[in-house]
This record gives structure tokens, C-alpha cells and sequence, in this order.
């Protein structure tokens, strides 16, 4: 371990997290949503495996059994407490099969692991962070000059391989935003921070994607994140991703999706209602305005997805059924 | 490919013939504006000579440990890729020197370094020799000294020169900084532990010399390896497409004839000024002698053919780490046409074309070329009036192709990524942007 790893395995080992009595009262779901509001950086997989070494570091180390059924438990407890379990899934499985693999090496003793676990809490935030700029350093060559990019949604890997693009050239490629109406707010923020970096942005509303895709080379590439990859190779969205890569597909335009490779799960959606929880977008009302659901997803197939860029490089939809086949060692998830 | 005449060859084996007289910077430089002035072109001429010439590097230029090494050949390989990046074998060749020079060096340590970056618990195949006893142990007492200095200053950038291999690495214990390239690179703490005793160096250089030779034997059999699988793909009576056929599909379809009888359709670029033989006369005759009936087409007729034809092969300069298929001009038309009525399209390529770069930018794998033969320099009007280029090659979309022969075997597109894994050490992936890194 390099010397600014160890500071910070340091500091996770001075974090309070044992003042917390005893596994029966530990508030998974609170110490997830802690997480995820005090780091604003941390993905929901990485504050889902997070909220799990807090949960070992809690009960005492006793059976591998015990162990294993209390994260199972706990892991079932916070995908219940949300409304779409598949970025959260990613997590807790990854860090499952981690568990039992090491467990499973002859050398691996139950302690040392979890040892290596609470001490490093920070350390596995922090890879996952620098997976972020991976992304941006493996694909930000898409981005050249004279290009233009159409993006929408609020992903944080785009905008970080954007702004390694900036950092190259800037102003020397154009980004079209897809504004979402009822995230103005999310959108006027991503906007701003995009200009801010000498980016020059066109924003539109939804209903023009279609128009602006088929105004010849004025829209090149496509860029949107994923809130997780299924094992296929398709990803479940921010709703309005699939309906762009449809556009996208048509118009021939080469469609990116930037995402971790912590978000890759086992999970082969169908089509749309097969995307993992029960989303209800329909709410027919002859009375009053329809209500929306505030986080909606769609699912984009990988048929309509060119590239995936991963901090591991960039890869074929067919790559994320690879590595999670080289894991889990099945795909029954 | 008819690009590489005779002429061309000519200059690739006096080039070849002259490396023993000069001294090796000479040589480099000799190679530089050959491939500048576009003297060596074509896949095969141009892996031939990179191979050749990091194998005068390795063998005569001034080094006492791997790291040294490793840099003599990336900067000799940096300045060939520069002087011609269109033709991405120089690079594959390159990559694969490196990797050759790593795995000689790891082994020699008895090292484990990449064992322990790859999280699976996988066997260890490789048995110290006795003689690395030593090695360990020095490492060790260097480890002890002067490992907190050798290692990286930060885990936190995933720089693409590093790229972590499982999904558990999220939460492995050891960052792969560790063990995986830092001893090579960047570092010049850990060189102590391969400083020394010239019999090993001697040892090393022969075993990556050794290396660079097999690599040249693959080269010189790629041909044939892929003309193997001919009887498999082509079947009797079948009318099979070629365009602008290079030696490799020339050996594919003669190997093929020697048992089948099918029809072969030759498409050829229409006939330029200058040219006034017809092209591919002599593969034409050999088939004849086969009992092959031929077809010379011309390029613009080429869909009416297509309904007709249950093959189209197509001969690669190179392949993108995406699938997608550097090839003659002329090629993606065909490509597409065969694509709208469903014809099968083979791309063969040896695997040292298989360039692992990511096609960011296509325009940049598409070479220009002279079009003189078009339009002659005398006519003023047009000269000056009209821009008139002429692609020599274009990249084919990786949809468009259906089956990949190699001298491996034949693959499909998802494949390719295993093979490019096989083949190159993910630190020399991105020998471009080493290059940036490190002005």
C-alpha cells in the first residue's frame, strides 16, 4: 500500500463507526443515506457497499455463516428501502461475492478479510472515485475537435470525460444538452457547470431530439451514464435515455455509454417492464394532473449501445456479461 | 494487395540487407524516411521491418537492466509509429516487443507480479529456475530498503496505462500499481534489483531475441495458417467475391482451389491512367490453371452481382480494437452491398494486424493518397480549380463484417477482445498516450 493509502486507511480506522452498540440496532438504510449526502462523489453501488463494512464493523466477528447471512439480510433491508434496488444490487453483490471468494482462497482466514475491509473503507470510496476519471481519461478522444456531443441526464462520468475534453482543447467541441423539464434545476446546474469550463452548450427540450439528430453532422456521438448495467450489456437509465438511443440508432449516430464497472449486475431485463422494481408511469386520472414518478428509469437494450467506456477502457455491450461471468462464476443472480 | 509491387519489396529487403553494415541509429533513421516516403508500405513490409529493427535494438543498443531496455525500444518504436501512424502494425509490433521484454524480465525474477494483480487465485505455472533464487532474494533486501520509494506516488488515477482487470478490483487488497508495471517504468528506485551480473543480461537479450525471431516466423506464416481454413469456408460451386485480393487472400483462394471448384469474382478498382496491364494477371492465370473460372468486375457494378455471390472476402490492413476493419478502398462499398443482401463478409487478417487502439477517430486511419493517376499535373484548369483526392484506404464498420480468420482461427467480433488481451500487456495499450504522457 503507497504511502497516501496507508494516511488514508489511517484515518478510516479512527472514523467512529464502533460507538454504534450492536447489529440489532444498526440502521442500514440511515447509514446509506448518511453516506450518500455527506459524499456527494459516491456512486449508490459504492454507498451500498459502504453501508455494509460500516454494518461489519458493528457486529462482532463471530461465525462466517452469521456473517454472511447478516449481510444478506441488511442487503435485502436496504434494496427494500429504495425504489430501484438494481444500482444498490450492484453493489451488494459485488461485495458478497468478494466475501466468499476471498474466504474461499486457502490462505484467506475470515478476519484478515473483513481486517482488510473495515480498514479500507475510504480506500475502495476513493478507487471508486478514480474510476470516474478513468472514464474520462479512457474516452475523452471521442470527444475531438469540431465534434459535437448531444448528452442529457445529470451522470458525473460524462461530465468528467467532457471536462477532460475541455481540459485538451477548449471550446473546440460543442455539447448539446437535453433539458429535462422537470429536473430544471438539475439540468441548469449540469448546464452551468459545463459552460463554466469553456464548454459551448446548446440546450433543447426533449421533443427535439428527433429534429436536431436529423439536422445532417450536426450531432456526432451520444454520451449518457447508466445508473447500472445489466449482464446484456444494456443499461437502466435516467427515462428519455432509451428514447434518444432509438433516435441515436436511426440516425446512425454512435451511441456512448460512460459508466463504472462497479455498476455492472446481474440482471437480464426483458424489455421494459422488466426493469427490476415496480415503476408506475402511467397514472391515468380524469380528475387532477397525473403524477409522476420522481426518479423514473427506462432500459436501453445493447443492441442500440456502440460503446461502453469503463475506467478499464473501452468495450463492446458483450464485455459486462465477461466480467461478471469471471466473478460470480454463474449468471443466476 | 497491389500496392506492394515488386518495387516495394525490393526496398524492404535492401533495407533489410543493409542492417548488418550500419550502425543502428543509421538504420532507424534509414527506416524513418523509408516509411516517411512511403518506400515500405503495406501491413506485412512494415511489421517485417519494425520486428527487424527492434530486434538490432535489443541486440545492440546500450543497456544494463529492463528498464533501460524497455525505454531504448519505446523510443525507437515511438519515432516509427510517428513516422508513419497510419500503418497500426508498427505499433502492434512494438506492443508486443514490450510485452515480450516484460515477461522475459518477470520470469527471470521468478516474479509473481502478475499473479498477485489479477485477484483470482490462479495457478502459478511459471517455475523459478534456479538461478533466480537469487533474484528473489535480492528483490527482497531491496524491497526492505528502498520499496517505499519505488513505488507510486498516488493510487488514485486510473491512468488508462494501468487499467485494473476484475470487477473486484474495487475491493482488492493490493492496488495492481504495486506489482503490475511499476518495476519497469517510471521508477528508478527498483532498478538496483536487475542491475548486475552480465550473464544474466546476456541471458535476457538472447531470450528476447529469441522472442522478436518467433514473431518474425509468425509473420512469414500467417499466409498460409489462414489459407487452412479455406476448404472450410469455401464450398463447391460457391461464387465468391474478392476485392482487390492481397497475398493473403490469394493464398486462400488458391489453397481452396486445390480441392473446390467455385467461381471467383475479382473486383478491381477502375483501371487508372498509368496502369495500363491488368491488375492481378498472374493470381488470375494461377487460377485458371486450377480450373477456377474468373470474373474481373468492375467496382461500380457491384450490387447487381451481389444477389448472386454467397461470399465476400476481404483481405485487412488492419483491425481496430472495435472490429472495424482497415482495408482497401472500395472495401466498406462492398461491405455494405454484401450487408443489404445478406451475404457472409470474411475479413482475413494475421493477429499481429489486430491493433488493440480504439478507433476515436476515424479520419485518422483513413490514408490519402496521390491523384495524379486521376488527373494529370499538365491540365492547369483543373489543377488549380478542383481539390480531387483519392482514399487508398477506409475503415469498414465492424457490423458490416461477419466472420474474422486469423491465423488463430476464425473469430467473431466479441472475440476479438480476448485475442487483443492475449496478445498485448495492458500497459503498452495505449502506447500513444505514453507518448503524450511523457513528452
Amino acid at each position: 500500500m503507497s504511502e497516501p493509502e496507508a494516511a488514508v486507511a489511517q484515518q478510516t480506522t479512527e472514523l467512529p463507526l464502533r460507538t454504534q452498540p450492536n447489529d440489532s440496532t444498526f440502521d442500514i438504510v440511515a447509514t446509506y443515506r448518511d453516506l450518500l449526502a455527506s459524499d456527494p462523489d459516491l456512486t449508490k453501488p459504492v454507498a451500498a457497499i459502504e453501508s455494509l463494512i460500516a454494518l461489519l464493523n458493528t457486529v462482532p466477528s463471530t461465525t462466517v455463516y452469521e456473517t454472511l447471512d447478516t449481510v444478506k439480510s441488511h442487503s435485502d433491508l436496504l434494496k427494500a428501502s429504495v425504489d430501484n434496488p438494481l444500482p444498490l444490487q450492484a453493489g451488494t453483490d459485488l461485495f458478497l461475492q468478494y466475501l466468499v471468494a476471498s474466504l474461499k482462497q486457502q490462505d484467506g482466514s475470515f478476519d484478515a478479510v473483513r481486517h482488510h475491509l473495515l480498514r479500507n473503507g475510504r480506500l475502495f470510496a476513493s478507487r471508486a472515485i478514480a474510476a470516474r476519471n478513468g472514464i474520462a481519461e479512457a474516452g475523452w478522444r471521442f470527444v475531438r475537435e469540431g465534434k459535437c456531443v448531444l448528452t442529457h441526464g445529470a451522470s458525473r462520468s460524462v461530465t468528467g470525460l467532457l471536462e477532460r475534453a475541455a481540459k485538451n482543447g477548449e471550446g473546440k467541441f460543442r455539447v448539446v444538452y437535453v433539458r429535462d423539464e422537470v429536473r430544471a434545476e438539475e439540468s441548469d446546474r449540469v448546464v452551468k457547470e459545463l459552460r463554466s469550463k469553456g464548454i459551448p452548450v446548446a440546450e433543447i427540450s426533449e421533443a427535439a431530439v428527433a429534429h436536431v439528430m436529423g439536422l445532417l453532422r450536426e450531432v456526432h456521438m451520444v454520451f449518457t451514464g447508466a445508473e447500472a448495467v445489466t449482464q446484456n450489456g444494456g443499461i437502466i437509465s435516467r427515462i428519455g435515455t432509451y428514447q434518444i438511443a432509438k433516435l441515436a440508432a436511426q440516425a446512425k449516430i454512435p451511441f456512448y455509454v460512460a459508466a463504472e464497472t462497479h455498476k455492472f449486475v446481474r440482471k437480464f431485463p426483458l424489455d421494459q417492464r422488466d426493469i427490476g422494481y415496480k415503476q408506475v408511469v402511467l397514472d391515468f386520472s380524469s380528475t387532477g394532473p397525473s403524477k409522476q414518478p420522481k426518479e423514473a428509469v427506462d432500459y436501453t437494450p445493447p443492441e442500440l449501445i456502440s460503446n461502453l467506456v469503463t475506467e478499464n477502457g473501452v468495450h463492446l455491450p458483450g464485455y459486462v456479461f465477461e466480467q461478471l461471468l469471471d466473478i460470480y462464476g454463474s449468471l443466476n443472480g | 494487395m497491389p500496392s506492394v509491387s515488386s518495387g516495394h519489396a525490393l526496398d524492404l529487403e535492401k533495407f533489410l540487407k543493409s542492417l548488418k553494415g550500419q550502425p543502428l541509429e543509421a538504420s532507424i533513421n534509414s527506416l524513418i524516411s523509408l516509411l516517411k516516403r512511403r518506400q515500405i508500405k503495406g501491413s506485412e513490409p512494415c511489421a517485417v521491418a519494425t520486428a527487424h529493427i527492434l530486434l538490432q535494438v535489443v541486440a545492440r543498443s546500450k543497456w544494463h537492466d529492463v528498464d533501460s531496455l524497455l525505454a531504448n525500444v519505446s523510443r525507437t518504436g515511438r519515432k516509427l509509429v510517428g513516422a508513419q501512424p497510419n500503418e497500426l502494425v508498427i505499433g502492434n509490433i512494438v506492443r508486443r516487443v514490450l510485452g515480450l521484454i516484460r515477461d522475459e524480465a518477470s520470469e527471470d525474477r521468478g516474479d509473481t507480479a502478475d499473479e498477485s494483480a489479477s485477484d483470482a487465485p490462479t495457478p502459478t505455472d511459471i517455475v523459478p529456475p534456479a538461478s533466480s533464487q537469487q533474484w528473489t532474494t535480492r528483490r527482497l533486501d531491496s524491497a526492505s530498503s528502498a520499496a517505499p520509494a519505488a513505488r507510486p506516488p498516488i493510487v488514485s488515477s486510473y491512468s488508462s496505462i494501468n487499467p485494473p482487470k476484475s470487477l473486484f478490483h474495487l475491493l482488492s487488497t493490493s492496488p495492481p500499481a504495486d506489482g503490475d508495471v511499476s518495476p519497469f517504468r517510471n521508477s528508478g528506485a527498483s532498478t538496483p534489483t536487475w542491475r548486475g551480473n552480465s550473464s544474466q543480461i546476456h541471458a535476457l537479450r538472447s531470450e528476447v531475441i529469441d522472442g522478436i525471431e518467433e514473431i518474425k516466423d509468425e509473420i512469414s506464416q500467417v499466409d498460409d495458417q489462414i489459407a487452412a481454413s479455406a476448404e472450410v469456408q469455401i464450398h463447391p460451386g460457391d461464387l465468391v467475391l474478392v476485392h482487390q485480393p492481397s497475398t493473403t487472400v490469394e493464398r486462400f483462394i488458391l489453397r481452396a482451389a486445390q480441392k473446390r471448384k467455385f467461381t471467383v469474382l475479382i473486383a478491381v478498382a477502375p483501371p487508372r491512367r498509368h496502369s495500363a496491364e491488368s491488375q492481378h494477371a498472374t493470381f488470375r492465370k494461377k487460377l485458371s490453371a486450377a480450373g477456377i473460372t474468373v470474373v474481373n468486375v468492375m467496382n461500380g457494378g457491384l450490387m447487381a452481382y451481389m444477389s448472386r455471390v454467397n461470399k465476400v472476402i476481404i483481405g485487412a490492413r488492419a483491425i481496430v480494437a472495435t472490429g472495424g476493419v482497415v482495408a482497401d478502398a472500395g472495401a466498406a462499398a462492398i461491405t455494405r452491398a454484401a450487408k443489404e443482401q445478406g451475404t457472409a463478409v470474411v475479413v482475413l487478417s494475421g493477429v499481429y494486424k489486430l491493433s488493440p487502439e480504439s478507433p476515436f477517430d476515424e479520419s485518422s486511419l483513413i490514408e490519402w493518397g496521390d491523384s495524379s493517376t486521376f488527373v494529370s499535373f499538365a491540365d492547369g484548369p483543373l489543377v488549380c480549380g478542383a481539390e480531387i483526392r483519392t482514399a487508398l484506404t477506409e475503415l469498414i464498420q465492424p457490423e458490416l463484417v461477419d466472420t474474422y480468420i486469423t491465423n488463430l482461427g476464425t473469430h467473431s467480433r466479441d472475440h476479438l477482445s480476448s485475442l487483443i488481451s492475449d496478445h498485448y500487456k495492458r500497459e503498452d495499450a495505449d502506447f500513444h498516450i505514453w507518448e503524450e504522457a511523457e513528452p
